[in-house]
C-alpha cells in the first residue's frame, strides 16, 4: 500500500442525470510521472477537481497517502491541501500580484517561512523552471502563454508539495516550448522525488511519463506504461493506437 | 534535544526529514552550531530532503564538503545554489508625479479620440446598429430607471417646498412658492438628479458590460469579423441615453412639481387649483426647455464615459472594479461640471 500515493477506488460522479465516472480505479505511485489521457468529455477535469478536493464525490473512495480523504477532519484536510500543488490549464495566478509576490504569498500562507527565505526560494524556483530573474517583478498579464505556464508551475512547486497536478501543461505551447516543458517536468520528478500527475492531450508528452491512465466512458480502460497501450481491446484505445500520431510518436513506426 | 543536527566526535551528523515543515526548527539548530568547529559533515541519515532543506545545507554548510549524501539529493544542492540577484525597478517621487500627470492628460486626449471614433465609425457602419440592441438598451435605461427617478425627484420637490415655505410665509409671499419650486426643478434639479442617478446606474453597467467583453476577447472577435464595436456596442447605448434623457427629465419635472404642490397645500394652504393657475403664469416654456436641452448632452456624456472606461479594462482581476469606480466618479463629475457650464451659458445668453 505504501508505495502508492493516491488510490482511487470505484469512483462514481454525477452531474444530475449524467454519470461521468462509473466506478473508476487508478493507482498513482510515489515519485512517478503519471499521465491521464482520454476523450474530450471523458471526465478528466472532473477527476482532477475531485482529486483537488474541489468537488465532492458521489461514490467510491479516494485514498491519499493511505488515508481516505472523505473521512478526514477539517484540520487533517488542511494539512493534506498543503501537500498538493496545482497548475490550472491557463496558468492561473493571482492577477493583482506580481509573479514573485504570487510565489512568496503561497510559501508564506502555507508555512512559517521568513520573508527573506521565501523571496530567495521564489527566485530559485523561477530559475528552476527556466524563467529569467526579472520575471519576479512582472505581472501575470505581462507574460506570454508559455512563460505564464512556467511561472504557474513554479508557483505549484513553491512549497515542495508531495504531488503536483498539471492540467494540460503543454496545450497552447509551441513544439519547442512544449518539449522543454516536458523535460522540465521529468527533471523535477527525477531530482526532487515529487509525484507529478498531468492531464494531457499531447501524445508527445507520454514519451516522458512513467505510467498513463486512459479514461473512456467513465472508466479507466488502461493503466500502465505508454507503450503497453498497443495490446488492448478497448475500442477507443484501439482507435487511438491506430492514429498516425500515436504510431509515429510512441511506437516510432 | 537536537533532532536534526548532532555533533558526534567532531562530525556533524544530519538526521531526519529536512523539509519545508521543519524549516525553522532545523535553522535554529544550525544556528546553534554556527560557532562550533567540526571537520566532517555526514548526511547519510537524512531521510527526506527538499528544496528548503537543501537551501539550509547550502547557506550554512557550504564551507564543508558534505559526505554520504544520497545520490538523488545531490542535484538539489546544485539547484539551490543559483539564487539570482535582481532588484525591483526603482522609481522616485518626481518620476511618479510626472507619470501620473502625463497619464491624466493622455487619458483626456484618448477620451476625445474615442468620442471621435465613435461618431466616425457609427456613421460608416450605421448598418451594424441592430434595432434589437437599441430596444434592449432603451428598456434598460428607461422603464427600469423610472422608479428611482420618481422617488428622488418627488422628494427633492418636497424638500424644496418645505424648506422655503417657512421663509416665504414670513414675508407673506406664499404664492411665490410656485415660482421657486417650478423654476428650480425644471431648470436645475430635475436634470441634475436624472444625470446623477443615470451616472450611477448606466455608466457603471456600461463599463462592466464592455469591460467583460474586452477581457473575454469578444471585442477583438468583433473587429476580426469586420463588425465595428463602436457602432454595435457604443452606438445603441449612446442613442438610447440621448433619446431617453429629455423624457426622463420631463418626467422628473412633473413629479418634482407634484411634490412641491403637495407640500404647499399643507404648509401654506395653497390649493392645487391656485398652484396650477400660478404655474401657468410663471413657468415659461423657456425654463422648461433650458432644463430639457441638457438631457441629450448629459446622456451622451454618461454613455461615452461608461463605454470608454469599459474599453480600457485590462486583463486583471481588479481591473473591472477600478474601471467601474472611475467611470461613475468621472460621469458624476462631468454632469455637475457641465451643469455649471450651462448656468454660465444661460446667464450669458440671458435665458
Amino acid at each position: 500500500m505504501a508505495e502508492y500515493l493516491i488510490i482511487v477506488e470505484n469512483l462514481v460522479s454525477r452531474y444530475g442525470e449524467k454519470i461521468v465516472h462509473k466506478g473508476l480505479n487508478l493507482k498513482i505511485k510515489k515519485g512517478e510521472l503519471y499521465a491521464i489521457v482520454g476523450e474530450s468529455g471523458s471526465g478528466k477535469t472532473t477527476l482532477l477537481r475531485e482529486l483537488l478536493l474541489l468537488r465532492p464525490i458521489d461514490g467510491g473512495r479516494i485514498i491519499f497517502n493511505g488515508k481516505d480523504i472523505t473521512k478526514l477532519s477539517p484540520g487533517e484536510l488542511e494539512e493534506l491541501k498543503k501537500r498538493i500543488g496545482v497548475m490550472f490549464q491557463f496558468g492561473t495566478m493571482f492577477s493583482s500580484l506580481s509573479v514573485g509576490e504570487n510565489l512568496v504569498y503561497v510559501i508564506r500562507k502555507r508555512y512559517k517561512i521568513d520573508k527573506h527565505t521565501a523571496v530567495e526560494m521564489a527566485k530559485i524556483k523561477l530559475t528552476l523552471v527556466g524563467l529569467k530573474p526579472h520575471v519576479f517583478y512582472m505581472y501575470p498579464h505581462e507574460l506570454s502563454g508559455g512563460m505564464r505556464k512556467k511561472a504557474s508551475l513554479a508557483m505549484a512547486i513553491a512549497t515542495d508539495p508531495d504531488v503536483v497536478f498539471l492540467d494540460e501543461p503543454t496545450s497552447g505551447l509551441d513544439p519547442i516550448s512544449a518539449e522543454e516543458f516536458d523535460k522540465l517536468v521529468r527533471t523535477l520528478v527525477d531530482s526532487t522525488g515529487m509525484t507529478i500527475v498531468q492531464i494531457t492531450h499531447d501524445l508527445a508528452s507520454l514519451l516522458f511519463t512513467d505510467r498513463v491512465a486512459v479514461l473512456s466512458e467513465g472508466k479507466v480502460v488502461y493503466e500502465g506504461e505508454p507503450k503497453g497501450m498497443v495490446n488492448t481491446q478497448n475500442p477507443w484505445l484501439r482507435k487511438l493506437v491506430s492514429t498516425l500520431r500515436f504510431r509515429r510518436l510512441i511506437l516510432g513506426k | 534535544m537536537e533532532k536534526y543536527v548532532k555533533l558526534v566526535d567532531r562530525t556533524l551528523l544530519l538526521t531526519g526529514e529536512w523539509t519545508v515543515e521543519h524549516f525553522n526548527e532545523i535553522r535554529k539548530e544550525l544556528e546553534n552550531f554556527k560557532n562550533f568547529s567540526f571537520e566532517y559533515v555526514d548526511a547519510s541519515r537524512i531521510e527526506k530532503l527538499d528544496f528548503y532543506g537543501a537551501y539550509l545545507i547550502d547557506r550554512y554548510l557550504s564551507r564543508y564538503s558534505i559526505h554520504n549524501l544520497p545520490e538523488k539529493y545531490k542535484k538539489l544542492i546544485e539547484l539551490v545554489k543559483t539564487s539570482p540577484q535582481v532588484h525591483p525597478p526603482k522609481r522616485n517621487f518626481i518620476d511618479n508625479l510626472i507619470d501620473a500627470i502625463y497619464r491624466k492628460i493622455l487619458d483626456f486626449y484618448e477620451f476625445f479620440v474615442f468620442t471621435g471614433l465613435v461618431f466616425y465609425e457609427s456613421v460608416r457602419h450605421i448598418r451594424s446598429l441592430e434595432l434589437r440592441n437599441l430596444v434592449k438598451e432603451l428598456d434598460e435605461a428607461g422603464p427600469k430607471a423610472i422608479g428611482i427617478i420618481t422617488v428622488l425627484t418627488f422628494l427633492i420637490g418636497v424638500v424644496i417646498a418645505y424648506q422655503s415655505s417657512a421663509q416665504l410665509a414670513a414675508f407673506g409671499a406664499n404664492i411665490f412658492i410656485v415660482d421657486l419650486v417650478s423654476i428650480s426643478i425644471t431648470r436645475e434639479l430635475s436634470p441634475l438628479i436624472v444625470g446623477i442617478v443615470m451616472a450611477g446606474r448606466s455608466a457603471s453597467s456600461y463599463t462592466a458590460e464592455v469591460g467583460l467583453m474586452k477581457v473575454s476577447e469578444e471585442i477583438d472577435l468583433m473587429r476580426t469579423l469586420g463588425i465595428s464595436p463602436y457602432a454595435s456596442i457604443v452606438l445603441p447605448k449612446l442613442l438610447s441615453s440621448v433619446l431617453l434623457f429629455p423624457f426622463l427629465i420631463t418626467y422628473g419635472d412633473v413629479i418634482g412639481i407634484a411634490g412641491g404642490m403637495l407640500v404647499s397645500q399643507f404648509t401654506l394652504g395653497i390649493s392645487p387649483e391656485q398652484f396650477l393657475r400660478r404655474l401657468g403664469e410663471v413657468l415659461y416654456p423657456d425654463h422648461f426647455w433650458a432644463g430639457v436641452i441638457k438631457g441629450p448632452i448629459f446622456g451622451g456624456t454618461i454613455a461615452l464615459i461608461g463605454t470608454y472606461e469599459g474599453f480600457k479594462v485590462e486583463k486583471k482581476a481588479e481591473s473591472i472594479g477600478f474601471s467601474v469606480t472611475r467611470s461613475v466618479v468621472k460621469a458624476i463629475f462631468s454632469i455637475i461640471f457641465l451643469d455649471a457650464l450651462f448656468s454660465v451659458l444661460y446667464r450669458w445668453l440671458n435665458i
